[in-house]
């Protein structure tokens, strides 16, 4: 409660000790008063009136400080609301002075009092010490804020200085949190600012550092330096100041290789983290150059997001040019004719410019969408399955690409930052929103939830209709007419059942036979004939399932239906027409146990009724050989579990002979004979494919190389031992 | 012995175009490997012929294992395009029948999973396929459970199936594959335990669902090569849990 009474004096005063003690006469003593022999007695302390005096003295000045900010906390409550806050004042308190405690006996000195007029309490001000200099009275007059905010421009400067050149936002801020100040060092000073007192000046004459006047290497007390360099044959170091001169001819490869192969496991590198490239990371990055000729930069975190914006910045600020690039990992090389003398020189940034304030990256409501659509994807979100971990100083080089490809996928895409920094994966999303273009719709539990937004496109094109050829193909099973080349899908036709599908294959079968002009009979082997003689391109596959059934149909006593095949099959096949072989081979025997000819029928018949490519019919014969010679052997019985076919396998293993060994073909040879063999004869009348196994061993390489390059250029005599590169450049 | 020769069937052949047969040497040797435009003029079909190896064990021991995802993978294939399993030759579970045109052999190696190549490889220079038609189809543990992905060459990934396979092809790497992933052990199991054992009933209609989309695939694949449409199924495919 405030006190409202103003109170100039104590309300209270201490009770006098003597109702007669005369303050005109400070001497005076009262008669009754004790009198104490010993000058400055201790024990006559309490009865010294000038001693009470100031401590009452004292009691006074408290009390009435303590009256005082009451009365002003009072006065100052009540006009609160009126009175304008003062914001520009910074109070400073200047602490209450503090006395040493005073000797027991005036005038003496101990180790708990100073003297009365000691220096440290001689002037005891009442004004706060001067605020120590602030930047901004030193700022040169020529550094001004940017357009966007951030960047500052100095005249004489090739661009404008940022405090980080890859990892300032796009948007633009919306306020500054304090007043701007310049972050570069005070230029008024002739030495640069370290805070401390200078440093006696040195006596060494230090020389200026020319990279193309390299100390000579026996010089002791210099650290190494590389070369200026690489030269190409026939030019030198030049003194020169542009950037592309600088830079020289673009590097060869080999040169590139060079470079790349002594850098690697170099320990010396440069760290670029979350602010990416800084200012000061120039500096830095010539005084690498300044002893060699590439420099690694090694980028972790966040920056890596953007590694194409990282390689541009770099090239552009530092006038140098990336190398190799792997990862997270950058090499920079310096140019041919770089100089550590003319380099270009700015101003380092000694502390950290004003930090702006960005508009917040994910509002309630994100664009494009209403309130419920935002807490509906929220609460999908919540349920998602994350593409990606990201871990917390790791390269993120291709997390843009798998964003949008996730996004082909699905709309909404979640990536999970657990043990990431809070700044950094919103710093990591606010790129995502930029790079994919995506919005961005939560940051909970660190995750980080985005959309494709509304203007999505996904990357492929339309994706053509292979289907639609094969439904178009099926209809057309059903369809008569000149089937020439056409493709059936056996798929749709196959999802039936076997025995339906032979139906309507029977059926097919039936016009399309009718239409070759061979009789439709009624026996099963005459059916067979039918559909054999029929035309080969409109047969699927699920004729071969319908013939085995049709063969049945009629009641044949035989073991399976791999056997009805092979009775129907004998014979040689004819070329061009299998049809006529195969109808051959139905009327033919009927009564034959001869497993391979079952092999030989079953794909006799699979070919023609899948279609009629020539190289089917090779591949029967194939299988047709096998089976005689007796590598193959059929299954009769379709109904074999695994375990009965690994019995079967492994005892038929131990008859059959050893297969051809795969070899990859030399490809010189098999052109030329490809050459010979270029068909006209796709009407060939016989199948001469006499089996071949492919046994033929691996050219030697060289010797064909030689080989080459003797046809290309017969006036260079080979010389024995000469290799391949050197002999291209004798001819180059 | 009629023989009810459709002659103009043989005429229908010829306006096929010739061969072009100086892409893939070798096995053109006898190969009348005709391109022809498809109905749309857009895709050339490769009339060569596939050889589909899934690998797996023998044996009901290991059947429905995750080891044998090939096995299941070539069952699921012949059902679906009708080609019966029923040839034994050169160690293998041999089946030969054709997706469209492209005649294809689905084979399954019968010897155990790291002596698969000796059945692999003859049985390739037999039919003298093409090392690019090769497909072999494999369990890998780095893709999670239920995840596809068709390559066109790659490396073994340790696993002893692939390099018996790689060794007696030569010691090439350039045949296509197609993954199926199962997903690491999980925590500290053995590994070749964690082959062994089937699936778990969610993780077996995560594989079921897998296969049938893999069919489609390896018909793509047969009939169109490697193209856009593959690297649209193998995106689809890594992210297709990311769904919600």
């Amino acid at each position: 409660m405030a006190l409202k009474l103003p109170i100039s004096f104590p309300i209270f005063s201490p009770p006098s000790p003597n109702p007669y003690t005369n303050t005109n006469e400070p001497g005076h003593r009262p008669p009754t008063e004790i009198r104490f022999s010993h000058w400055n007695n201790a024990n006559a302390e309490k009865f010294n009136q000038r001693r009470r005096a100031q401590q009452e003295i004292e009691d006074d000045i408290r009390r009435y400080r303590r009256f005082d900010s009451a009365t002003k906390i009072a006065t100052t409550v009540e006009s609160s609301s009126s009175s304008t806050p003062q914001p520009t004042e910074t109070y400073k308190s200047f602490g209450s002075p503090s006395s040493p405690s005073s000797p027991s006996i005036p005038g003496k000195k101990s180790k708990y009092s100073k003297p009365p007029n000691h220096p440290a309490f001689r002037k005891l001000s009442k004004a706060a010490n001067p605020p120590p200099p602030s930047p901004l009275d030193k700022k040169p007059a020529n550094v001004a804020i940017g357009e966007d905010g951030v960047s500052f421009v100095i005249d004489g400067a090739p661009f404008e200085f940022k405090y980080s050149y890859t990892e300032t936002p796009k948007v633009k801020p919306v306020k500054l949190r304090e007043p701007p100040y310049s972050p570069f060092g005070p230029t008024t000073m002739p030495r640069p600012w370290t805070g401390r007192a200078p440093l006696p000046p040195s006596k060494k004459k230090m020389k200026e550092f020319d990279s193309f006047v390299l100390p000579p290497p026996e010089k002791k007390g210099v650290k190494s330096i590389q070369k200026p360099g690489p030269y190409l044959p026939g030019t030198g170091p030049r003194y020169v100041q542009s950037r592309e001169e600088i830079l020289g001819e673009p590097l060869t490869a080999e040169e590139v290789k060079e470079l790349v192969n002594s850098c690697l496991k170099s320990q010396r590198q440069l760290n670029m983290g979350r602010d990416g490239l800084t200012h000061n990371m120039l500096d830095n990055i010539h005084a690498h150059w300044k002893r060699r000729r590439v420099c690694k930069i090694k980028c972790k975190g966040v920056c890596t997001v953007d590694m194409n914006n990282i390689c541009e910045q770099l090239e552009e600020r530092t006038g140098g040019k990336v190398i190799f690039r792997r990862g997270g990992v950058l090499f920079l090389f310096r140019g041919r004719n770089y100089n550590y003398k003319t380099r270009p020189r700015f101003p380092l940034m000694l502390w950290k410019p004003v930090t702006p304030v960005y508009p917040r990256l994910i509002p309630r409501v994100p664009e494009g969408l209403t309130l419920q659509e935002a807490t509906e994807m929220r609460k999908k979100g919540r349920k998602l399955m994350p593409i990606r971990k990201l871990a917390k100083n790791g390269v993120y080089a291709d997390l843009v690409k798998n964003v949008r490809e996730a996004f082909e996928e699905c709309e909404l895409v979640r990536i999970s930052c657990q043990g990431i920094k809070g700044s950094d994966y919103k710093k990591i999303g606010a790129k995502l929103k930029e790079l994919v273009p995506c919005v961005l719709i939560s940051f909970e539990d660190e995750h980080i939830l985005m959309w494709r937004g509304n203007n999505w496109k996904s990357s492929f094109s339309k994706p053509s209709s292979n289907s639609g050829i094969e439904k178009t193909n099926a209809d057309r099973v059903s369809i008569t007419g000149q089937l020439e080349g056409q493709e059936l899908s056996l798929t749709y036709v196959q999802t039936a059942g076997i025995m339906e599908a032979s139906q309507t294959t029977l059926d097919g079968m039936d016009y399309v036979g009718h239409e070759s002009g061979s009789e439709v009979n009624t026996s099963g082997s005459a059916i067979a004939d039918d559909i054999k003689s029929a035309d080969a391109e409109s047969e699927t596959w699920t004729m071969t399932y319908g013939l085995e059934h049709i063969l049945d149909n009629p009641g044949r006593a035989n073991e399976g239906p791999s056997a009805m095949l092979m009775e129907s099959h004998v014979g040689p096949m004819s070329p061009g027409s299998s049809q006529s072989h195969l109808e051959s081979s139905v009327t033919d025997s009927i009564n034959h146990d001869q497993l391979e000819i079952v092999a030989e029928a079953s794909l006799d018949i699979n070919r023609p009724a899948r279609m009629s490519a020539p190289c089917t019919e090779r591949v029967l014969h194939l299988m047709k050989q096998a089976v005689e010679s007796g590598s193959a052997v059929i299954l009769d019985d379709p109904t074999l579990d695994a375990d009965g076919i690994y019995q079967r396998s492994v005892a038929f293993a131990r008859s059959a002979p050893p297969g051809p060994v795969f070899r990859r073909q030399p490809r010189k040879m098999s052109i030329q004979k490809n050459k010979e063999l270029e068909p006209g004869n796709l009407e060939v009348k016989e199948v001469t494919a006499v089996p071949h196994k492919r046994g033929y061993e691996k050219q030697a390489s060289k010797p064909r190389r030689f080989k080459n390059i003797a046809e290309h250029h017969p006036e260079v005599v080979p010389k024995g031992s000469l290799r391949v590169d050197e002999l291209a450049k004798l001819l180059a | 012995m009629l023989h009810a020769i459709s002659v103009p069937n043989t005429c229908i052949l010829c306006p096929r175009s010739r061969c072009f047969g100086q892409r893939n040497q070798g096995s053109t040797r006898f190969c009348l490997r005709a391109s022809l435009p498809d109905n749309n003029g857009e895709f050339k079909v490769e009339y060569t012929p596939w050889l589909v190896v899934g690998l797996g064990n023998p044996g009901n021991k290991y059947h429905g294992t995750r080891h044998n995802v090939g096995f299941e993978m070539i069952d699921q294939i012949s059902q679906s395009e009708g080609i019966a399993l029923n040839t034994i030759q050169s160690k293998a579970l041999v089946g030969i029948g054709a997706i469209g045109e492209v005649p294809i052999f689905l084979a399954k190696p019968q010897a155990y999973m790291n002596f698969s190549g000796e059945s692999v490889g003859p049985l390739a220079a037999y039919y003298q396929v093409p090392l690019r038609h090769i497909l072999l189809i494999y369990d890998e543990m780095s893709l999670p459970n239920g995840v596809l992905r068709l390559q066109p060459k790659g490396g073994h990934g340790h696993h002893n199936g692939v390099k018996s396979v790689m060794g007696h092809l030569d010691g090439s790497r350039e045949f296509p594959r197609l993954c199926i992933g199962i997903g690491n052990p999980p925590g500290a199991m053995d590994m070749k335990a964690y082959l062994l054992q089937k699936f778990s009933p969610a993780e077996r209609n995560q594989i079921n669902e897998a296969l049938e989309q893999g069919v489609e695939a390896v018909r793509t694949l047969v009939l169109n090569g490697f193209n856009q449409k593959i690297t649209r199924f193998n995106l689809g495919q890594k992210y297709k849990h990311h769904k919600v």
